[in-house]
């Protein structure tokens, strides 16, 4: 059972227990504080940007009807909404085309208007851009290949020409690093 | 305590990698041990934090307006109920009254400071008692959150202690030497060495002990195996054997097992993670002990 010692977890949970029971403004405040990070999850996943928006308007009108079977002793609302919308997301991607240029790593990517992120999520946004910094180039692309684009650990050994135990142990200890991280913040 | 391969499988469960027979096995595993729960739970946190690294994009206007309506909220209130008019508007008439009272009492007993402004005085009071006033009604909404959270809460573990309860009965009920499966171990041919393994399915456990086994050759070594009838043989582990060729030591499966019945002992090479050698040193099936 998750602890539940973090003031903005406690908050994120209330807050989708208030969409389940359909209080007034909750869905509105719980898009507000979501969207941004859920939309950005969402076209990473699905390329073509009018299929993206569709998924996500329809994965978003499954939250209240959803957010009933939230347990927040077992996850957080965050972990929770995530991993709906990375399913719905993932079930609608077209395949990865096995010719398709490695993944950008942080460095290439360019840089970013935070402030479409809510004042309370860009600290922990930016607490695992920062752990995933440190992570080599090998590491981050065995981690992506498998949250973005759903590829078993198999496919990745494959698709990289890397030893199948390799891939296992990055994304370990990768997914454990990112867990110390966690825990520091709670 | 969980070992690398287990926590794979966690891994790949919460990946969605696993699918089908081997799903349904590690969520039946899941449902009766704690520690892979908590596990499962930290490592699914872990991987929905990924979410962060995805290049930023806001979605468009048109999507919020689609699935929220026109419903306007205060940026960063997330538990506060911003758009809605407070549910107890009459704490700030009585505030407000009251300090009004307060000061009327004040200018009639002459007790107004020398050189101040009255109607000024009058002003910074009210704005004080509203100010009281906001803070106490977002006290109480703070609080009446934090009763709905743990009500929730409190809902979740009246649940789980439910649960709990059927499993302690069931456990109670159950008679641990009763079901564990023990086989004697036979070598292919002939020699000294012998051995005994006794499984525990419920428990997902067991205990070999062996004995005149022969050193391994250097490069090769000795790996316990399960022998499932529904799936293929499982390793549970290296045989470490003492310099007179004996071994005993407790074992868990790298992944759950329900069928059970048979065990061998093989000579691999050292480190191999691949399939079982054909021919195993030793061997053996077994049943339940019975209850007595």
């Amino acid at each position: 059972m998750s602890g539940f010692h973090d003031p903005e977890r406690e908050a994120d949970a209330l807050l989708l227990s208030q969409v389940a029971a359909a209080e007034p403004t909750a869905l509105a405040r719980f898009y507000d504080r979501f969207a941004p990070t859920l939309f950005s999850l969402v076209s990473r996943i699905i390329r073509d940007a009018k299929l993206a928006e569709q998924v996500f308007q329809e994965t978003f009108a499954q939250v209240p009807r959803l957010a009933t079977t939230f347990d927040p002793t077992r996850s957080s609302a965050l972990a929770w909404v995530v991993m709906l919308f990375r399913e719905s997301a993932l079930q609608r991607a077209r395949p990865l085309p096995a010719t398709e240029p490695p993944l950008p790593t942080a460095g290439d990517r360019r840089p970013e208007d935070l402030a479409i992120l809510p004042g309370e999520v860009r600290g922990r946004h930016a607490q695992i851009r920062s752990v995933l910094a440190q992570f080599t180039a090998e590491q981050r692309q065995a981690l992506e290949l498998s949250f973005f684009s759903g590829l078993s650990h198999e496919q990745i050994a494959e698709r990289l020409g890397t030893p199948l135990d390799a891939v296992k142990m990055r994304i370990r200890r990768g997914l454990m690093r990112l867990r110390e991280s966690l825990k520091e913040v709670a | 305590m969980i070992d690398e391969a287990q926590h794979d499988l966690a891994v790949e469960y919460v990946l969605g990698e696993l699918t089908g027979e081997a799903r349904r096995e590690f969520e039946s595993w899941l449902a009766s041990d704690r520690e892979m729960q908590v596990l499962v739970d930290e490592i699914s946190e872990a991987t929905a934090s990924l979410v962060h690294a995805a290049p930023l994009r806001p979605p468009p206007a048109s999507i919020r307006t689609a699935v929220v309506g026109n419903v306007r909220t205060v940026r960063g209130a997330a538990t506060a109920t911003a758009a809605r008019a407070p549910r107890w508007p009459w704490i700030i008439a009585v505030l407000t009254t009251a300090a009004a009272l307060a000061l009327l009492a004040e200018r009639q007993l002459g007790r107004s400071p020398a050189g101040e402004n009255p109607s000024a005085t009058a002003a910074a009071e009210s704005a004080r008692a509203a100010e009281a006033a906001a803070a106490a009604e977002k006290e109480k909404r703070g609080l009446t959150g934090r009763l709905q959270l743990a009500e929730m809460q409190a809902k979740v573990h009246v649940e789980q202690i439910a649960q709990l309860g059927e499993q302690l009965a069931k456990l109670r009920a159950r008679d641990p030497l009763g079901e564990a499966i023990v086989a004697p171990l036979k070598p292919a041919g002939s020699g000294p060495a012998n051995g005994t393994v006794v499984w525990n399915a419920a428990d997902q456990r067991g205990l070999l002990i062996v004995s005149g086994l022969p050193a391994p050759n250097d490069g090769s070594e000795y790996q316990l195996w399960l022998l499932d009838t529904a799936t293929e043989p499982a390793r549970a582990g290296t045989v470490a054997l003492s310099p007179e060729g004996d071994a005993a030591f407790a074992f868990r499966p790298t992944r759950p097992l329900d069928k059970v019945t048979s065990f061998a002992i093989t000579l691999e090479p050292a480190g191999s993670t691949g399939p079982m050698s054909p021919l195993p040193v030793l061997s053996g099936s077994g049943s339940t002990a019975g209850t007595p």
